[in-house]
Protein backbone atom coordinates (compact mmCIF):
# COMPACT_ATOMS: atom_id res chain seq x y z
CA UNK A 1 0.00 0.00 0.00
CA UNK A 2 1.28 3.46 -0.88
CA UNK A 3 1.71 5.91 1.91
CA UNK A 4 0.21 9.33 2.35
CA UNK A 5 3.04 11.70 3.06
CA UNK A 6 2.95 15.27 4.32
CA UNK A 7 6.20 17.19 3.93
CA UNK A 8 6.99 20.58 5.43
CA UNK A 9 3.46 21.86 4.98
CA UNK A 10 2.91 25.55 5.71
CA UNK A 11 -0.44 27.27 5.82
CA UNK A 12 -1.26 30.89 6.56
CA UNK A 13 -4.57 32.59 7.30
CA UNK A 14 -3.65 36.11 6.29
CA UNK A 15 -0.48 36.71 8.26
CA UNK A 16 -1.20 34.03 10.86
CA UNK A 17 1.15 31.10 10.36
CA UNK A 18 -1.28 28.33 11.28
CA UNK A 19 0.62 25.27 10.07
CA UNK A 20 4.38 25.35 10.46
CA UNK A 21 6.50 22.80 8.62
CA UNK A 22 4.20 19.91 9.37
CA UNK A 23 5.58 16.55 8.24
CA UNK A 24 4.45 12.99 8.83
CA UNK A 25 3.68 9.78 6.99
CA UNK A 26 0.55 7.74 7.10
CA UNK A 27 0.47 4.12 6.05
CA UNK A 28 -1.73 1.20 6.81
CA UNK A 29 -1.49 1.74 10.55
CA UNK A 30 -4.07 4.15 12.02
CA UNK A 31 -2.74 7.40 13.44
CA UNK A 32 -4.35 9.67 16.02
CA UNK A 33 -3.65 13.37 16.04
CA UNK A 34 -4.38 15.15 19.30
CA UNK A 35 -3.96 18.68 20.51
CA UNK A 36 -5.75 21.52 22.21
CA UNK A 37 -8.38 23.72 20.65
CA UNK A 38 -7.17 26.04 17.94
CA UNK A 39 -3.83 24.30 17.43
CA UNK A 40 -4.42 23.75 13.70
CA UNK A 41 -5.75 20.19 13.52
CA UNK A 42 -8.73 21.03 11.32
CA UNK A 43 -6.54 23.27 9.19
CA UNK A 44 -4.23 20.33 8.59
CA UNK A 45 -7.16 18.18 7.42
CA UNK A 46 -8.41 20.93 5.16
CA UNK A 47 -4.95 21.50 3.74
CA UNK A 48 -4.51 17.80 2.93
CA UNK A 49 -7.93 17.73 1.26
CA UNK A 50 -7.19 20.81 -0.82
CA UNK A 51 -9.85 22.85 0.96
CA UNK A 52 -7.43 25.56 2.11
CA UNK A 53 -4.48 26.80 0.06
CA UNK A 54 -0.99 25.89 1.23
CA UNK A 55 1.94 28.28 1.14
CA UNK A 56 4.64 25.65 0.76
CA UNK A 57 5.31 21.97 1.28
CA UNK A 58 3.80 18.89 -0.27
CA UNK A 59 1.20 16.25 0.28
CA UNK A 60 1.89 13.14 -1.77
CA UNK A 61 0.17 9.83 -2.18
CA UNK A 62 2.72 7.37 -3.49
CA UNK A 63 4.24 9.19 -6.44
CA UNK A 64 1.31 11.54 -6.94
CA UNK A 65 1.59 15.09 -5.64
CA UNK A 66 -1.79 16.11 -4.25
CA UNK A 67 -0.86 19.66 -3.29
CA UNK A 68 -2.45 22.15 -5.65
CA UNK A 69 -5.10 19.74 -6.86
CA UNK A 70 -8.80 20.45 -6.44
CA UNK A 71 -10.53 18.62 -3.58
CA UNK A 72 -12.56 16.42 -5.93
CA UNK A 73 -9.37 15.30 -7.67
CA UNK A 74 -7.76 14.51 -4.33
CA UNK A 75 -10.76 12.36 -3.48
CA UNK A 76 -10.41 10.57 -6.82
CA UNK A 77 -6.81 9.75 -5.89
CA UNK A 78 -8.02 7.87 -2.84
CA UNK A 79 -8.59 10.18 0.11
CA UNK A 80 -11.87 10.82 1.83
CA UNK A 81 -12.90 13.14 4.58
CA UNK A 82 -15.25 13.14 7.56
CA UNK A 83 -15.16 16.77 8.64
CA UNK A 84 -15.47 18.30 12.08
CA UNK A 85 -19.10 19.08 12.86
CA UNK A 86 -20.16 16.39 10.35
CA UNK A 87 -21.33 18.90 7.76
CA UNK A 88 -24.09 16.74 6.36
CA UNK A 89 -26.39 18.41 3.83
CA UNK A 90 -29.64 19.41 5.58
CA UNK A 91 -31.47 19.68 2.24
CA UNK A 92 -30.90 16.02 1.39
CA UNK A 93 -32.41 12.86 2.83
CA UNK A 94 -30.21 10.09 4.18
CA UNK A 95 -30.66 8.09 1.01
CA UNK A 96 -29.88 11.05 -1.20
CA UNK A 97 -26.55 11.52 0.55
CA UNK A 98 -25.62 8.01 -0.40
CA UNK A 99 -27.05 8.18 -3.91
CA UNK A 100 -25.05 11.32 -4.58
CA UNK A 101 -21.85 9.32 -4.26
CA UNK A 102 -23.21 5.90 -5.28
CA UNK A 103 -20.19 3.87 -6.40
CA UNK A 104 -22.32 1.15 -8.02
CA UNK A 105 -22.86 -2.44 -7.03
CA UNK A 106 -19.34 -3.70 -7.78
CA UNK A 107 -17.48 -1.44 -5.41
CA UNK A 108 -16.10 -2.60 -2.09
CA UNK A 109 -18.41 -0.31 -0.19
CA UNK A 110 -21.90 -0.21 -1.64
CA UNK A 111 -25.06 1.50 -0.45
CA UNK A 112 -26.40 -1.89 0.54
CA UNK A 113 -23.37 -2.62 2.66
CA UNK A 114 -23.74 0.73 4.38
CA UNK A 115 -27.34 -0.04 5.28
CA UNK A 116 -26.28 -3.45 6.58
CA UNK A 117 -23.61 -1.83 8.73
CA UNK A 118 -25.91 0.94 9.96
CA UNK A 119 -29.48 -0.43 10.13
CA UNK A 120 -30.46 2.81 11.84
CA UNK A 121 -29.71 4.72 8.63
CA UNK A 122 -31.73 2.22 6.65
CA UNK A 123 -34.73 2.85 8.91
CA UNK A 124 -34.35 6.56 8.42
CA UNK A 125 -33.38 6.57 4.78
CA UNK A 126 -36.12 8.97 3.77
CA UNK A 127 -35.65 11.36 6.67
CA UNK A 128 -34.13 14.75 6.08
CA UNK A 129 -30.52 14.55 7.23
CA UNK A 130 -30.98 17.70 9.29
CA UNK A 131 -33.52 15.87 11.46
CA UNK A 132 -31.14 13.09 12.47
CA UNK A 133 -29.59 12.87 15.92
CA UNK A 134 -25.92 13.73 16.30
CA UNK A 135 -24.90 10.09 16.30
CA UNK A 136 -26.95 9.32 13.21
CA UNK A 137 -25.47 12.32 11.44
CA UNK A 138 -22.01 11.05 12.26
CA UNK A 139 -22.89 7.61 10.86
CA UNK A 140 -24.08 9.34 7.71
CA UNK A 141 -20.94 11.45 7.41
CA UNK A 142 -18.84 8.31 7.78
CA UNK A 143 -21.03 6.40 5.33
CA UNK A 144 -20.70 8.88 2.53
CA UNK A 145 -16.94 8.94 3.06
CA UNK A 146 -16.80 5.13 2.93
CA UNK A 147 -18.77 5.07 -0.31
CA UNK A 148 -15.93 6.97 -1.94
CA UNK A 149 -13.97 3.74 -1.45
CA UNK A 150 -10.85 5.61 -0.51
CA UNK A 151 -7.53 4.16 0.63
CA UNK A 152 -7.29 6.74 3.39
CA UNK A 153 -9.96 8.33 5.52
CA UNK A 154 -9.33 11.51 7.47
CA UNK A 155 -11.72 12.03 10.37
CA UNK A 156 -11.88 15.26 12.31
CA UNK A 157 -13.21 14.74 15.83
CA UNK A 158 -15.81 12.09 14.98
CA UNK A 159 -16.77 11.61 18.63
CA UNK A 160 -17.41 15.30 19.30
CA UNK A 161 -20.78 15.93 20.91
CA UNK A 162 -21.84 12.28 21.02
CA UNK A 163 -23.17 10.37 24.02
CA UNK A 164 -20.72 7.85 25.54
CA UNK A 165 -22.72 4.81 24.34
CA UNK A 166 -22.71 6.16 20.81
CA UNK A 167 -18.98 6.83 21.03
CA UNK A 168 -18.43 3.18 21.90
CA UNK A 169 -20.36 2.09 18.83
CA UNK A 170 -18.39 4.55 16.75
CA UNK A 171 -15.10 3.12 17.97
CA UNK A 172 -16.24 -0.37 17.03
CA UNK A 173 -17.15 0.81 13.55
CA UNK A 174 -13.89 2.63 13.02
CA UNK A 175 -11.90 -0.41 14.08
CA UNK A 176 -13.51 -2.09 11.09
CA UNK A 177 -11.62 0.27 8.81
CA UNK A 178 -8.28 -1.11 9.94
CA UNK A 179 -9.49 -4.62 9.08
CA UNK A 180 -10.54 -3.30 5.69
CA UNK A 181 -7.01 -2.03 5.12
CA UNK A 182 -8.16 1.55 5.02
CA UNK A 183 -5.63 4.00 6.40
CA UNK A 184 -7.04 6.25 9.10
CA UNK A 185 -5.96 9.64 10.38
CA UNK A 186 -8.23 10.50 13.25
CA UNK A 187 -8.26 13.81 15.08
CA UNK A 188 -9.52 13.23 18.59
CA UNK A 189 -9.89 15.30 21.73
CA UNK A 190 -10.79 12.34 23.91
CA UNK A 191 -7.53 10.64 24.72
CA UNK A 192 -9.20 7.34 25.62
CA UNK A 193 -10.97 7.22 22.29
CA UNK A 194 -7.81 8.13 20.41
CA UNK A 195 -5.94 5.37 22.24
CA UNK A 196 -8.55 2.79 21.29
CA UNK A 197 -8.33 3.69 17.65
CA UNK A 198 -4.60 4.10 17.16
CA UNK A 199 -1.32 3.17 18.76
CA UNK A 200 0.61 5.81 16.92
CA UNK A 201 -0.07 9.30 18.17
CA UNK A 202 0.93 12.74 16.94
CA UNK A 203 0.58 15.79 19.15
CA UNK A 204 0.01 19.18 17.60
CA UNK A 205 0.95 22.40 19.36
CA UNK A 206 0.64 25.79 17.71
CA UNK A 207 0.64 24.45 14.20
CA UNK A 208 3.58 22.11 14.67
CA UNK A 209 3.86 18.41 15.32
CA UNK A 210 5.38 18.81 18.77
CA UNK A 211 5.61 15.16 19.67
CA UNK A 212 5.28 11.76 18.13
CA UNK A 213 4.50 9.07 20.66
CA UNK A 214 2.29 6.09 21.33
CA UNK A 215 -1.13 6.13 22.91
CA UNK A 216 0.06 3.93 25.73
CA UNK A 217 2.86 6.30 26.65
CA UNK A 218 0.58 9.31 26.50
CA UNK A 219 -2.04 7.62 28.66
CA UNK A 220 0.60 6.81 31.24
CA UNK A 221 2.20 10.24 31.29
CA UNK A 222 0.05 12.74 33.11
CA UNK A 223 2.66 15.46 32.87
CA UNK A 224 2.66 15.19 29.08
CA UNK A 225 -1.13 15.25 29.05
CA UNK A 226 -1.13 18.45 31.04
CA UNK A 227 1.58 19.96 28.94
CA UNK A 228 0.30 19.10 25.48
CA UNK A 229 -3.38 18.66 25.95
CA UNK A 230 -4.20 20.93 28.85
CA UNK A 231 -6.05 19.97 31.94
CA UNK A 232 -9.78 20.31 31.63
CA UNK A 233 -9.92 20.62 27.85
CA UNK A 234 -9.04 16.96 27.52
CA UNK A 235 -11.40 14.31 28.75
CA UNK A 236 -9.45 11.23 29.70
CA UNK A 237 -12.46 9.08 30.46
CA UNK B 1 -66.43 40.25 -12.11
CA UNK B 2 -65.26 39.84 -15.67
CA UNK B 3 -62.67 42.54 -15.25
CA UNK B 4 -61.45 40.98 -12.04
CA UNK B 5 -60.97 37.61 -13.72
CA UNK B 6 -59.14 39.15 -16.67
CA UNK B 7 -56.87 41.11 -14.36
CA UNK B 8 -56.19 37.94 -12.39
CA UNK B 9 -55.29 36.05 -15.55
CA UNK B 10 -53.04 38.92 -16.63
CA UNK B 11 -51.38 38.77 -13.24
CA UNK B 12 -50.86 35.04 -13.57
CA UNK B 13 -49.41 35.41 -17.07
CA UNK B 14 -46.99 37.96 -15.77
CA UNK B 15 -46.26 35.66 -12.82
CA UNK B 16 -45.54 32.80 -15.20
CA UNK B 17 -42.90 34.86 -16.98
CA UNK B 18 -41.47 36.14 -13.72
CA UNK B 19 -41.30 32.61 -12.39
CA UNK B 20 -39.49 31.14 -15.37
CA UNK B 21 -36.93 33.97 -15.43
CA UNK B 22 -36.52 34.25 -11.65
CA UNK B 23 -36.15 30.51 -11.07
CA UNK B 24 -33.04 30.63 -13.25
CA UNK B 25 -31.74 33.64 -11.35
CA UNK B 26 -32.45 31.96 -8.03
CA UNK B 27 -30.76 28.71 -9.04
CA UNK B 28 -27.58 30.53 -10.04
CA UNK B 29 -27.58 32.60 -6.88
CA UNK B 30 -28.45 29.68 -4.63
CA UNK B 31 -25.60 27.47 -5.77
CA UNK B 32 -22.95 29.90 -6.83
CA UNK B 33 -23.75 32.96 -4.71
CA UNK B 34 -23.44 34.99 -7.88
CA UNK B 35 -25.88 37.84 -8.28
CA UNK B 36 -26.01 37.73 -12.04
CA UNK B 37 -26.78 41.31 -13.02
CA UNK B 38 -26.84 40.20 -16.65
CA UNK B 39 -29.76 37.83 -16.11
CA UNK B 40 -32.23 40.26 -17.70
CA UNK B 41 -29.82 40.65 -20.59
CA UNK B 42 -30.03 36.93 -21.26
CA UNK B 43 -33.81 37.38 -21.36
CA UNK B 44 -33.43 40.16 -23.94
CA UNK B 45 -30.85 38.30 -26.05
CA UNK B 46 -33.22 35.39 -26.49
CA UNK B 47 -36.22 37.64 -27.07
CA UNK B 48 -34.56 39.67 -29.83
CA UNK B 49 -32.83 36.75 -31.50
CA UNK B 50 -36.08 34.83 -31.30
CA UNK B 51 -37.82 37.74 -32.97
CA UNK B 52 -35.22 37.72 -35.77
CA UNK B 53 -35.55 34.00 -36.36
CA UNK B 54 -39.32 34.22 -36.36
CA UNK B 55 -39.26 37.30 -38.59
CA UNK B 56 -36.97 35.76 -41.19
CA UNK B 57 -38.24 32.17 -41.22
CA UNK B 58 -41.78 32.57 -39.97
CA UNK B 59 -41.14 29.46 -37.88
CA UNK B 60 -42.12 30.15 -34.26
CA UNK B 61 -41.21 26.68 -33.01
CA UNK B 62 -37.73 26.92 -34.49
CA UNK B 63 -37.26 30.26 -32.75
CA UNK B 64 -38.53 28.76 -29.47
CA UNK B 65 -35.81 26.12 -29.61
CA UNK B 66 -32.92 28.15 -31.00
CA UNK B 67 -33.29 31.56 -29.34
CA UNK B 68 -32.89 30.39 -25.70
CA UNK B 69 -29.75 28.54 -26.79
CA UNK B 70 -28.20 31.90 -27.61
CA UNK B 71 -28.89 32.98 -24.05
CA UNK B 72 -27.18 29.77 -22.90
CA UNK B 73 -24.13 30.50 -25.04
CA UNK B 74 -23.81 34.04 -23.71
CA UNK B 75 -24.34 32.87 -20.12
CA UNK B 76 -21.87 30.00 -20.34
CA UNK B 77 -19.19 32.13 -22.00
CA UNK B 78 -19.63 34.74 -19.29
CA UNK B 79 -19.32 32.14 -16.53
CA UNK B 80 -16.45 30.26 -18.13
CA UNK B 81 -14.27 33.18 -19.17
CA UNK B 82 -15.23 36.07 -16.91
CA UNK B 83 -16.83 34.92 -13.68
CA UNK B 84 -14.34 32.14 -12.94
CA UNK B 85 -11.65 34.82 -12.80
CA UNK B 86 -13.36 36.75 -10.05
CA UNK B 87 -14.98 33.82 -8.24
CA UNK B 88 -15.91 34.51 -4.64
CA UNK B 89 -15.56 38.28 -4.93
CA UNK B 90 -19.13 39.56 -4.81
CA UNK B 91 -18.35 43.09 -5.90
CA UNK B 92 -16.27 42.05 -8.88
CA UNK B 93 -18.86 39.49 -9.90
CA UNK B 94 -21.52 42.17 -9.85
CA UNK B 95 -19.32 44.57 -11.81
CA UNK B 96 -18.42 41.98 -14.44
CA UNK B 97 -22.04 41.01 -15.00
CA UNK B 98 -23.13 44.66 -15.10
CA UNK B 99 -20.45 45.30 -17.73
CA UNK B 100 -21.78 42.41 -19.81
CA UNK B 101 -25.32 43.69 -19.46
CA UNK B 102 -24.36 47.19 -20.63
CA UNK B 103 -22.31 45.92 -23.55
CA UNK B 104 -24.88 43.43 -24.78
CA UNK B 105 -27.72 45.85 -24.11
CA UNK B 106 -26.10 48.48 -26.33
CA UNK B 107 -25.36 45.96 -29.04
CA UNK B 108 -29.02 44.95 -29.04
CA UNK B 109 -30.11 48.57 -29.17
CA UNK B 110 -27.78 49.22 -32.09
CA UNK B 111 -29.03 46.21 -33.97
CA UNK B 112 -32.75 46.43 -33.20
CA UNK B 113 -33.38 50.08 -32.38
CA UNK B 114 -35.96 51.30 -29.92
CA UNK B 115 -39.24 50.22 -31.45
CA UNK B 116 -41.64 47.84 -29.76
CA UNK B 117 -41.78 44.42 -31.34
CA UNK B 118 -43.89 41.36 -30.91
CA UNK B 119 -43.55 37.78 -32.00
CA UNK B 120 -46.76 36.24 -33.28
CA UNK B 121 -47.17 32.62 -32.20
CA UNK B 122 -48.56 30.04 -34.66
CA UNK B 123 -52.28 29.63 -35.30
CA UNK B 124 -53.00 26.72 -32.97
CA UNK B 125 -51.77 28.55 -29.92
CA UNK B 126 -52.83 32.08 -30.84
CA UNK B 127 -56.22 33.69 -31.12
CA UNK B 128 -58.66 33.68 -28.23
CA UNK B 129 -60.10 30.98 -26.05
CA UNK B 130 -63.50 31.16 -24.43
CA UNK B 131 -63.07 30.09 -20.83
CA UNK B 132 -66.53 30.82 -19.44
CA UNK B 133 -69.72 31.33 -21.40
CA UNK B 134 -72.91 31.89 -19.41
CA UNK B 135 -75.71 34.41 -19.71
CA UNK B 136 -74.23 36.67 -17.11
CA UNK B 137 -70.53 36.11 -17.71
CA UNK B 138 -68.40 35.71 -20.80
CA UNK B 139 -64.66 35.25 -20.34
CA UNK B 140 -62.43 35.25 -23.40
CA UNK B 141 -58.69 35.24 -23.04
CA UNK B 142 -55.73 35.18 -25.48
CA UNK B 143 -54.86 31.54 -26.10
CA UNK B 144 -51.15 32.16 -26.10
CA UNK B 145 -51.21 33.60 -22.60
CA UNK B 146 -52.92 30.46 -21.39
CA UNK B 147 -50.28 28.48 -23.22
CA UNK B 148 -47.61 30.52 -21.43
CA UNK B 149 -49.18 29.67 -18.08
CA UNK B 150 -49.24 26.02 -19.03
CA UNK B 151 -45.62 26.14 -20.22
CA UNK B 152 -44.50 27.77 -16.97
CA UNK B 153 -46.17 25.05 -14.95
CA UNK B 154 -44.51 22.42 -17.13
CA UNK B 155 -41.13 24.11 -16.73
CA UNK B 156 -41.64 24.37 -12.98
CA UNK B 157 -42.56 20.68 -12.75
CA UNK B 158 -39.49 19.70 -14.79
CA UNK B 159 -37.27 21.79 -12.57
CA UNK B 160 -38.83 20.25 -9.49
CA UNK B 161 -38.18 16.79 -10.89
CA UNK B 162 -34.60 17.63 -11.78
CA UNK B 163 -33.88 19.11 -8.35
CA UNK B 164 -35.58 16.39 -6.33
CA UNK B 165 -35.20 13.20 -8.30
CA UNK B 166 -31.93 13.36 -10.19
CA UNK B 167 -28.33 13.12 -9.06
CA UNK B 168 -27.63 16.54 -10.56
CA UNK B 169 -30.42 17.96 -8.44
CA UNK B 170 -28.98 16.38 -5.31
CA UNK B 171 -25.58 17.86 -6.07
CA UNK B 172 -27.15 21.28 -6.61
CA UNK B 173 -29.10 21.16 -3.35
CA UNK B 174 -26.09 19.88 -1.46
CA UNK B 175 -24.03 22.64 -3.06
CA UNK B 176 -26.49 25.25 -1.84
CA UNK B 177 -25.98 23.83 1.69
CA UNK B 178 -22.21 23.43 1.70
CA UNK B 179 -20.21 23.87 -1.46
CA UNK B 180 -16.71 22.82 -0.31
CA UNK B 181 -18.14 19.65 1.21
CA UNK B 182 -19.63 18.67 -2.15
CA UNK B 183 -16.18 18.89 -3.66
CA UNK B 184 -14.82 16.81 -0.81
CA UNK B 185 -17.30 14.15 -1.96
CA UNK B 186 -15.31 13.82 -5.17
CA UNK B 187 -17.68 15.94 -7.23
CA UNK B 188 -16.40 18.50 -9.70
CA UNK B 189 -18.49 21.42 -8.57
CA UNK B 190 -17.04 23.72 -11.23
CA UNK B 191 -18.67 21.55 -13.85
CA UNK B 192 -21.93 21.69 -11.93
CA UNK B 193 -21.58 25.49 -11.84
CA UNK B 194 -21.34 25.56 -15.60
CA UNK B 195 -24.38 23.32 -15.95
CA UNK B 196 -26.37 25.43 -13.53
CA UNK B 197 -25.33 28.60 -15.31
CA UNK B 198 -26.43 27.05 -18.58
CA UNK B 199 -29.74 26.02 -17.06
CA UNK B 200 -30.31 29.44 -15.47
CA UNK B 201 -29.53 31.12 -18.79
CA UNK B 202 -31.86 28.74 -20.60
CA UNK B 203 -34.66 29.72 -18.25
CA UNK B 204 -33.99 33.42 -18.80
CA UNK B 205 -33.97 32.73 -22.53
CA UNK B 206 -37.22 30.77 -22.48
CA UNK B 207 -38.79 33.55 -20.45
CA UNK B 208 -37.56 36.08 -22.99
CA UNK B 209 -39.01 34.35 -25.99
CA UNK B 210 -42.31 33.66 -24.24
CA UNK B 211 -42.42 37.26 -23.07
CA UNK B 212 -41.86 38.55 -26.59
CA UNK B 213 -44.69 36.30 -27.80
CA UNK B 214 -47.20 36.79 -24.99
CA UNK B 215 -46.60 40.47 -24.31
CA UNK B 216 -44.07 42.48 -26.24
CA UNK B 217 -40.42 43.28 -26.58
CA UNK B 218 -38.85 46.67 -26.05
CA UNK B 219 -35.62 48.24 -24.86
CA UNK B 220 -35.54 48.21 -21.10
CA UNK B 221 -37.08 44.76 -20.77
CA UNK B 222 -33.69 43.48 -19.63
CA UNK B 223 -33.74 45.86 -16.66
CA UNK B 224 -37.36 45.08 -15.85
CA UNK B 225 -36.81 41.34 -15.75
CA UNK B 226 -33.60 41.65 -13.77
CA UNK B 227 -35.37 43.80 -11.22
CA UNK B 228 -38.39 41.52 -11.09
CA UNK B 229 -36.14 38.49 -10.65
CA UNK B 230 -34.41 40.21 -7.75
CA UNK B 231 -37.71 41.12 -6.12
CA UNK B 232 -39.25 37.69 -6.70
CA UNK B 233 -36.36 35.86 -5.06
CA UNK B 234 -36.07 38.38 -2.24
CA UNK B 235 -39.76 37.88 -1.50
CA UNK B 236 -39.90 34.13 -2.13
CA UNK B 237 -36.47 33.14 -0.81
CA UNK B 238 -33.13 32.77 -2.57
CA UNK B 239 -32.32 29.36 -4.00
CA UNK B 240 -35.82 27.99 -3.44
CA UNK B 241 -37.94 26.84 -6.37
CA UNK B 242 -41.18 27.04 -4.41
CA UNK B 243 -40.10 30.48 -3.25
CA UNK B 244 -39.62 31.64 -6.82
CA UNK B 245 -43.10 30.39 -7.71
CA UNK B 246 -44.73 32.01 -4.71
CA UNK B 247 -42.82 35.25 -5.14
CA UNK B 248 -43.69 35.38 -8.83
CA UNK B 249 -47.40 34.88 -8.21
CA UNK B 250 -47.43 37.51 -5.46
CA UNK B 251 -45.54 40.09 -7.47
CA UNK B 252 -47.32 39.28 -10.74
CA UNK B 253 -50.79 39.57 -9.21
CA UNK B 254 -49.96 42.59 -7.08
CA UNK B 255 -48.61 44.40 -10.14
CA UNK B 256 -51.70 43.76 -12.26
CA UNK B 257 -54.25 44.41 -9.49
CA UNK B 258 -52.36 47.59 -8.74
CA UNK B 259 -52.46 48.72 -12.35
CA UNK B 260 -56.17 47.98 -12.61
CA UNK B 261 -57.44 49.32 -9.33
CA UNK B 262 -54.93 51.87 -8.04
CA UNK B 263 -52.83 52.87 -11.04
CA UNK B 264 -51.15 55.69 -9.14
CA UNK B 265 -49.69 53.38 -6.52
CA UNK B 266 -49.18 50.30 -8.68
CA UNK B 267 -45.41 50.24 -8.59
CA UNK B 268 -45.43 51.07 -4.91
CA UNK B 269 -47.35 47.91 -3.96
CA UNK B 270 -44.52 45.67 -5.12
CA UNK B 271 -42.05 47.51 -2.95
CA UNK B 272 -44.38 47.51 0.03
CA UNK B 273 -44.56 43.72 -0.24
CA UNK B 274 -40.81 43.55 -0.45
CA UNK B 275 -40.29 45.81 2.55
CA UNK B 276 -42.76 43.83 4.66
CA UNK B 277 -41.09 40.53 3.78
CA UNK B 278 -37.65 41.93 4.46
CA UNK B 279 -38.77 43.25 7.82
CA UNK B 280 -40.60 40.13 8.96
CA UNK B 281 -38.70 37.35 7.22
CA UNK B 282 -35.45 38.59 5.71
CA UNK B 283 -34.56 35.23 4.18
CA UNK B 284 -37.75 35.33 2.08
CA UNK B 285 -41.07 33.58 2.65
CA UNK B 286 -39.79 30.10 1.77
CA UNK B 287 -36.09 30.79 2.19
CA UNK B 288 -33.90 29.11 4.73
CA UNK B 289 -31.75 31.47 6.71
CA UNK B 290 -28.31 31.45 5.20
CA UNK B 291 -26.61 31.04 8.53
CA UNK B 292 -23.15 29.83 7.70
N1 LIG C 1 -10.94 30.40 8.13
C1 LIG C 1 -10.08 30.88 9.05
N2 LIG C 1 -9.58 32.14 8.94
C2 LIG C 1 -8.71 32.61 9.85
N3 LIG C 1 -8.28 31.94 10.91
C3 LIG C 1 -8.73 30.69 11.09
C4 LIG C 1 -9.66 30.09 10.17
N4 LIG C 1 -9.95 28.85 10.59
C5 LIG C 1 -9.23 28.66 11.71
N5 LIG C 1 -8.51 29.76 12.01
C6 LIG C 1 -7.58 29.90 13.14
O1 LIG C 1 -6.51 29.01 12.91
C7 LIG C 1 -6.14 28.34 14.10
C8 LIG C 1 -6.26 26.85 13.94
O2 LIG C 1 -7.63 26.51 13.80
P1 LIG C 1 -8.12 25.01 13.60
O3 LIG C 1 -9.57 25.06 13.36
O4 LIG C 1 -7.27 24.36 12.58
O5 LIG C 1 -7.81 24.40 15.03
P2 LIG C 1 -8.24 23.02 15.64
O6 LIG C 1 -7.00 22.44 16.22
O7 LIG C 1 -8.97 22.20 14.66
O8 LIG C 1 -9.20 23.44 16.83
P3 LIG C 1 -10.49 22.68 17.44
O9 LIG C 1 -9.96 21.66 18.40
O10 LIG C 1 -11.21 23.75 18.17
O11 LIG C 1 -11.26 22.10 16.33
C9 LIG C 1 -7.03 28.91 15.20
O12 LIG C 1 -6.32 29.91 15.86
C10 LIG C 1 -8.20 29.48 14.45
O13 LIG C 1 -8.72 30.58 15.14
MG1 LIG D 1 -10.81 21.43 14.63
Amino acid sequence: MTALSVQNLNVFYGSAHVLQDVSFELGQEPVALVGRNGMGKTTLCNAIMGLVPTRSGFVTLGDTVLTGKRPFEIVKHGLSYVPQGRRIFPSLTVHEHLRMVDPGAKARWTIKRIYDLFPRLDERRHSGAGKLSGGEQQMLAISRALLLNADFVIMDEPSEGLAPVIVDQLVETLKLLAQEEIGLLVIEQKLAVAAELADRMLVMVNGQIALETTSAEMLADEAAQRRYLGVGTMEVA
Amino acid sequence: MQQFLIVTLNGLTQAALFFVVASGFSLIFGLMRVVNMAHGTLYAVSAYIGWSIWDSTGNWWLALIVAPLFAVVVGVLMQRFLLTRVQGDDLQEALVTIAVSILVGDLLLQRYGGSIRQVRPPEIISGATTLIETESLRLIYPTFRLFTLFAAILIGASLWYMLNRTKLGMVIRAGIDDRPMVEAMGINIERTFLLVFALGSLLAGLGGFFGASALSLRPGDDGIYLLSSLIVVIVGGMGSLGGAALGAVLIGLAGQYGLAYTPTYASLITFVIMVIVLAVRPQGILGRSLGR
